[in-house]
């Protein structure tokens, strides 16, 4: 076994509107599958904060997670004009108050775009919070998220839900962009574990398996089997996400 | 450790499997479409060599083009640099019948390959369309297994059109790549009616539960295990069977003996 614990940054809780593998909407057989693969925690996102409401959601998956050790919240985020969501500085009070350390969005969704006058006070607040923020790749075009990035440079940004066709964009994006992370969980590269650790540092890239609509084995064996260092493997496994989660820096 | 079998416990700690792994579906060399670290011989077969893939049988991913000879001999170099660790398919492209043919042939004599590579979504061209009766014809005549991309969204090449070129050549053994696609359940219910077909597993989305599914509905002996390295990378295709919950004799079959068998029947020497 290796030295180091999985901290699993991609999971969900809930039914999905259309499923597309298996579904999970218990907290505590979540804990235990994931055990199994040596995976001791995470941070979840529930379906329902994508597919009906920000609100609902968060408010099920504190819930469903209360209890639940080493599970933590993703809260799904929107700007507040509408007054149907928190204004920012009332959001992130809240966030601290339940302990919730991280952050999404879902704008394609939604139907928000992340460009400065509609989502400029939500970011920034997230940015003095020092709450990680999860861009998934499907909702967030890396155009966007770099251009996020360059005008919130102490928001750590985490693309997630990636595939493996985006190196030409994304190498440019964490080249320029050191406040940009990479979850590991649809990034199946050949060699592209390594080679991110070895252009950019393994500090950039965040361990996620997209459980359960994935087997969570696949991105443990993407991490074991990497040639790469037994520090970078720890640091990519839990220790990256641990960093980022205690708001230390980009 | 923790109930997991003999495959699951490599997986977990990142050492090779424990048996020789038969790859029946993976490419090598640059794409234009997208780039990738790790697509040269030498680095697949350290790839190769970490997970436990004994053999990968691979197409060019410069053999999609009006040229696929530029690829069939990037395979045949690498087939030639590390003897026994890869296999080649040769690539023709339909729209050019009048190269079919003859580049098939080249292919066979010259080069050495026993098997035959199709991808109807990017020569545009239908599995049942007549621009593919020669490399059919071909196979059948040279006892070749054809890897075909199947997609279920895709007309060219759903399962049910797969299912009609099956129908019509008895004699070619059809590996239906990605098994269908995103959903395998068409390909699912259609292989189990053709002794000619097999479902292959090779699929970015590495979803749970889809091999059990498919181990449940058709012979595992109908399986075969493909990773689409390095289109795409190996540790996590490999990691779908091995974590699968299924018994260590289906997952053998699958990660090594029908695809021997497959390569007995087109006289090709499997670890």
């Amino acid at each position: 076994m290796p030295g180091f614990e999985f901290f699993d940054a991609n999971l969900t809780l809930g039914k999905p509107c259309v499923p597309k593998g298996r579904i999970q909407t218990d907290a505590e057989l979540m804990r235990e599958e994931l055990a199994r693969f040596g995976i001791a925690g995470g941070l979840v996102r529930h379906t329902l904060g994508a597919e009906l409401h920000p609100l609902e959601g968060n408010e099920r998956l504190s819930a469903e997670l209360s209890g639940i050790d080493g599970f933590e919240p993703v809260w799904a985020v929107m700007p507040h004009w509408t007054g149907e969501f928190p204004e920012s500085h009332d959001l992130v009070g809240r966030m601290a108050a339940g302990g919730v350390r991280a952050a999404t969005v879902y704008p394609g969704r939604h139907g928000f775009p992340l460009r400065p006058s509609v989502a400029g006070g939500l970011l920034s607040a997230l940015e003095e919070l020092g709450a990680p923020l999860f861009l998934p790749a499907g909702e967030v075009a890396l155009e966007t998220a770099e251009e996020t990035a360059r005008d919130h440079p102490l928001l750590p940004l985490v693309i997630c839900d990636t595939s493996y066709r985006l190196a030409r964009e994304l190498y440019a994006v964490l080249g320029n962009c050191p406040n940009v992370h990479l979850e590991i969980s649809g990034y199946m590269v050949p060699r592209g574990i390594e080679d991110i650790c070895r252009r950019f540092g393994a500090e950039r890239l965040i361990f996620g398996s997209r459980y359960p609509t994935f087997i969570p084995g696949a991105a443990v064996a993407a991490v074991m089997y990497a040639a790469i260092s037994e520090r970078e493997k720890a640091l990519i496994a839990s220790g990256n996400a641990a960093r980022l989660l205690a708001g230390g820096g980009r | 450790m923790n109930g997991w079998d003999e495959f699951a416990a490599a997986a977990l700690e990142g050492r090779p499997l424990p048996l020789e792994v038969i790859d029946i579906h993976g490419h090598i060399g640059d794409y234009g479409a997208f780039w990738a670290p790790g697509r040269d011989a030498r680095e697949m077969v350290e790839v190769m060599d970490e997970v436990g893939v004994a053999v990968t049988a691979i197409s060019a991913n410069s053999a999609w083009s009006a040229e696929a000879k530029i690829g069939n001999d990037l395979v045949a170099r690498a087939v030639r640099a590390y003897p026994g660790r890869f296999v080649g398919y040769a690539v023709a492209n339909p729209n050019y019948p009048e190269d079919v043919d003859g580049e098939l042939r080249r292919s066979f004599d010259e080069l050495g390959f026993r098997m035959i590579k199709i991808h109807p979504s990017v020569h545009q061209c239908s599995l049942t369309d007549e621009r593919y009766e020669k490399v059919f014809v071909f196979a059948a005549r040279h006892n070749a297994p054809i890897l075909t991309h199947t997609w279920d969204k895709d007309p060219l090449c759903s399962p049910e059109v797969a299912a009609e070129a099956a129908r019509r050549h008895p004699g070619v053994t059809f590996l239906w790549g990605h098994s269908g696609g995103s959903d395998v359940r068409a390909a699912v219910e259609l292989a189990v009616e053709f002794p000619n077909v097999y479902l292959e597993l090779a699929a970015s989305g590495v979803v749970d539960g889809r091999l059990e599914y498919m181990a449940s509905r058709v012979p595992v002996g109908k399986i075969v295990f493909g990773s689409d390295f390095s289109f795409i990378s190996l540790p996590q295709q490999v990691a779908k069977v091995a974590f699968a919950r299924i018994s260590p004799a289906a997952k053998r079959s699958i990660l090594h003996h029908n695809a021997a068998r497959i390569f007995a029947a087109a006289g090709i020497d499997a670890p």
